[in-house]
């Protein structure tokens, strides 16, 4: 057993892991959050994705010892409980949910790309989120999304 | 009609709890005490099960039941049309396909439920494998089962033989037809356990919970009263979480253990055990006049159902309907069948059958168009189903006054001029195509289909909650049936909660399937919305003292017409009906009145670029017109007609559920591709035809299933255009074109024979 210290959402947080756990893992059973899906664990579909230090990474094949001493967002660190944030507002608005099962990696996803670079082209956004699979919407509505939050 | 909500977009609550993480899928629930379960599979494909022991799993610490088929206390069955499929495969029996279950651990970790897989043994006797379905019926062929055939199908109507003899023109084609999986995000996951009442309780998915619970009750031989079954949100199904995956599993093990267990399905065995779209094919012959009438069709189809029947029975029927597109065709002939192999199980996938049908009629068009000189899109106006034509094997009328032609020029409106090809090696190609996709009204039993239940209830603190058993897939039937009553009650949409697919909470409304929630659950949201307000009116009209019909709802507040200052909170007006005795539940079993399923028209153009150098294909522009009807809430049409295209694109250019000799090849998702973002049309238009349906919901037809049919076809139509090659395999991947280019000239051969199944049907078996 060692002792995972990482900042989670803002807040500095400790738990006690295996070496061997995955990031996703300690998320979900360990810390309860939930809202990080697994859809294949082997890094193909992106419903895990975090962000780690500003890089969105695959949690499910992420070893949760890398998070040491580093910051993650998961979904939960998005909204203060009261107001949505404007990314979960525009993937409301704009009807880019459906199933709702790749959406919160796909928030982060935008996130990590919006942080870095406020003005992307639909290129840059398609490629931000082409490791984020969606079987149910096509994209177009949250690539729409997330062009609405460019501020001119 | 100025409406309050329908026709206008709304969010989607539980789009809020996607977006902030909130929403639960089953593998997010956690009981205490709760058991992992893992399942042991057939690594073989056809084998008799000689041995099964699991008495040292069993033995492993930390494992708390193994159950085989004689843990079973009911029948060891299950299948939705036909009950064909063992539950957990017994010694004596066999297993038709890799990954078949043959005993389910229940352990404290999933680590102890893996380790104690490995320790059961399993002898076989392998038995011959069938994995071609054209030699299925062969005497020679291997047995799968009892019999070969799961279902035929046959529809005849004119002389089509004299019409050939008499056409100008006669093609013959042959298309056939890839795998396709689901591949929805979230994989199969359930959860069970005993509640207070002593009623076992599953979460898990399906597309009904009613047929769960029958499902359930029969393999464990209690009451289905006993059985509570609760379909929460699902992470995608697309028909693919209709049949039995891990809930008579999952409940076996908390019968026997009495503790909640939950088990999740990996991606592998997802891909392994989950049902797919039929792969087959289709062979036509159709004749026609040179001016480009079509006489006659003739058409023989297959299709694959692997292993067990599952949605087979249901799948053939649709697609021998679907078969002669949306075209008048005065003498037609269509025999199909789907036929066991030891294949993955096909079952339902978005469409039903339909886009197999309509992929293969919608090539030939094009080829017959070619063969006689004339355009491919004048050839389809010429022949397009019109408002009261009677359309040949469909069992319809056409009963809505939008015709196919709206669809085809919307759609090429859109599509406006064909683009420029970017570079040397670049050839650009225009394709289109067509559908008259079907869906269900609940008139009368089809398929298992049935009425729609729904009750409306309004609380003493003036909130309404909707109870229905049809299930939320993603589609966004929730927050419409939610808009229904906000709207009959004249509601805030925060005062309307839906309750959905809940064998114990909600009234059976059939499943979620053939594009019918919406018509079906609309229209019984509907008629009880208005039942509940008539009723409560009754004693709004006692208070003020006037006629019922002067009541005014407005907002959360009652009055009568012209005095809104001696208004009444509805909070208020619940009570007084509650304490005088006012039912408060209105109830309608919505049963609909057609004598045949509705219908709605489709038209998809697309555009693609295809690099004569690397056989890649980039599709330019997808367009596709619907016709509606009318939209309750348009940005969830819109986005299921996004989503359903790439879905049709997807399988047109990349997808291809492969197995070889049975054993399916890829196991993952990036051995199976999906389209990603950079994937999609460089150019998406969407165009809908709002002509309200007389008997839908303020005018609603089904939409779900009808957005999957066009843009594989009128995509491989276009890479046809483009490079003039045949396609009558697909997915058309880089590899495919680019031989398929390469062998262009030597490909003289003739494009089909006929299978002699036409000449001598079998005998119907039903
Ligand atoms: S679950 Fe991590 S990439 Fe699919
Ligand atoms: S909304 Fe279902 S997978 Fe994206």
């Amino acid at each position: 057993m060692t002792v995972l210290k990482m900042k989670l959402n803002g807040k500095q947080v400790e738990v006690e892991i295996k070496p061997s756990d995955l990031l996703l893992n300690v998320l979900r059973d360990k810390l309860g959050l939930m809202g990080t899906k697994e859809g294949c664990g082997e890094g193909d579909c992106g419903a895990c994705t975090v962000i780690l230090d500003g890089e969105t990474v695959t949690s499910c094949i992420t070893p949760a010892l890398k998070a040491m001493g580093k910051e993650v967002i998961t979904i939960e660190g998005l909204s203060d409980g009261k107001e949505l944030h404007p990314i979960q507002k525009a993937f409301v608005e704009y009807g880019a949910i459906q199933c709702g099962y790749c959406t919160p990696a796909m928030i982060l996803s935008a996130k990590a790309l919006l942080d870095k670079n406020p003005t992307p082209t639909r290129e840059e956004i398609k490629t931000a989120i082409s490791g984020n699979l969606c079987r149910c919407g096509g994209y177009e509505y949250i690539i729409a999304a997330i062009q609405s939050l460019i501020k001119p | 009609m100025e409406t309050r909500y329908i026709g206008k977009n709304v969010d989607r609550p539980d789009a809020i709890d996607s977006a902030t993480g909130k929403l639960m899928f089953c593998a997010e629930k956690r009981f205490p005490d709760m058991l992992y379960a893992k399942t042991f599979r057939s690594t073989q494909t056809h084998a008799e099960v000689l041995e099964i022991d699991v008495s040292k799993a069993a033995q492993l610490e930390g494992v708390v039941a193994v159950a085989t088929a004689e843990d079973l206390p009911g029948v060891n069955i299950h299948g939705i049309h036909a009950l064909d499929q063992p539950v957990l495969v017994p010694v004596g029996g066999k297993v038709r396909l890799p990954g078949e279950p043959i005993a389910v651990v229940a352990a404290e970790s999933i680590e102890i439920a893996e380790k104690a897989l490995e320790l059961i043994e399993v002898k076989y006797k392998p038995l011959e494998v069938l994995s071609d379905p054209e030699l299925a019926c062969l005497e020679s062929s291997p047995q799968v089962h009892d019999k070969r055939i799961v279902r035929e199908y046959e529809y005849s109507i004119g002389d089509v033989e004299r019409a050939f003899s008499e056409a100008d023109v006669v093609l013959e084609y042959t298309q056939h037809l890839s795998r396709q999986e689901h591949a929805y995000i979230e994989t199969e996951a359930g959860i069970s356990f005993y509640d207070s009442d002593g009623i076992l309780t599953l979460f898990a998915p399906a597309q009904e919970p009613f047929n769960t619970r029958q499902q359930v009750a029969r393999a464990l031989a209690i009451p289905e009263s006993k059985v509570r079954a609760k379909v929460p949100n699902l992470g995608g199904s697309f028909g693919g979480k209709q049949s039995m995956t891990v809930q008579i599993h999952t409940a076996l093990l908390t019968y026997m253990t009495k503790r909640p267990v939950q088990m999740i399905w990996t991606r592998e065995e997802s891909m392994l055990f989950s049902t797919k779209r039929h792969p087959g094919r289709f062979y036509y012959k159709i004749g026609a006049t040179k001016e480009g009438m079509i006489t006659s069709m003739l058409v023989d189809f297959l299709l694959d159902a692997g292993a067990y029947a599952d949605q087979t029975p249901g799948v053939v029927v649709s697609a021998g309907a679907t078969a002669i597109g949306p075209y008048f065709v005065p003498n037609i002939k269509v025999y199909g069948k789907g036929v066991y192999t030891n294949n993955p199980i096909s079952g339902a996938f978005r469409g039903y059958g339909g886009p197999q049908a309509t992929i293969s009629v919608e090539r030939a068009i094009d080829l017959l168009a070619d063969k006689l000189g004339i355009d491919r899109v004048e050839i389809r106006r010429k022949n397009g189903l019109k408002t009261g034509d009677k359309p040949g094997n469909a069992v319809m009328v056409l009963d809505s006054r939008v015709t196919l032609n709206d669809t085809i020029e919307q759609a090429l409106a859109m599509a406006g001029p064909k683009p420029m090809p970017s570079g040397k090696n670049k050839k650009v190609g225009r394709g289109i195509a067509c559908c008259m996709p079907q869906f269900d009204v609940s008139a009368k039993p089809y398929n298992g289909l049935t009425g729609a239940g729904a009750e409306v209830e309004l609380l003493v603190d003036g909130s309404v909650q909707v109870r229905t058993g049809v299930v939320e897939m993603g589609s966004g039937i929730k927050v419409a049936l939610a808009m229904i009553a906000a709207e009959e009650l004249v509601l805030d949409m925060n005062k309307v909660d839906v309750v959905l697919s809940d064998s114990m909470l909600t009234p059976k409304a059939g499943p979620t399937v053939a594009s019918r929630a919406m018509y079906c659950c609309g229209n019984a949201v509907k008629a009880a919305a208005i039942q509940l307000k008539d009723r409560v009116n009754i004693k709004a009209a006692e208070i003020f003292q006037v006629p019922k019909d002067l009541i005014i709802w407005d907002n959360g507040k009652v009055y009568a017409q012209g005095k809104e200052d001696q208004a009444m909170k509805l909070s208020e007006l619940a009570r007084l009906c509650y304490v005088s005795g006012t039912n408060l539940v209105s109830s309608i079993f919505f049963v609909g009145t057609h004598a045949h399923l509705g219908h709605s028209f489709c038209t998809a153009v697309a555009d693609v670029e295809v690099d004569e150098e690397t056989g890649e294909v980039e599709v330019l522009f997808l367009g596709t017109s619907h016709d509606v009807g009318k939209m309750i809430n348009p940005i969830g049409v819109k986005s299921q007609i996004l989503g359903g295209g790439v879905q049709g694109m997807g399988w047109a250019l990349m997808e291809d559920m492969k197995s070889e000799n049975g054993q399916i090849i890829p196991k993952n998702l990036h051995e199976y591709p999906i389209p990603t973002a950079n994937d999609i049309p460089k150019r998406t238009e969407i165009g809908i035809i709002e002509d309200p349906y007389p008997t839908g919901p303020y005018g609603a037809k089904g939409i779900g299933e009808h957005t999957n049919y066009t843009s594989t076809p009128a995509i491989l139509n276009a890479i046809a255009d483009a490079v003039q090659i045949s396609l009558d395999k697909f997915p058309a991947t880089p590899e495919t074109v680019w031989r398929a280019m390469k062998n262009r000239q030597s490909d003289a051969k003739p494009l089909a024979t006929c299978p002699s199944s036409v000449l001598e049907p079998s005998t119907v078996t039903v």
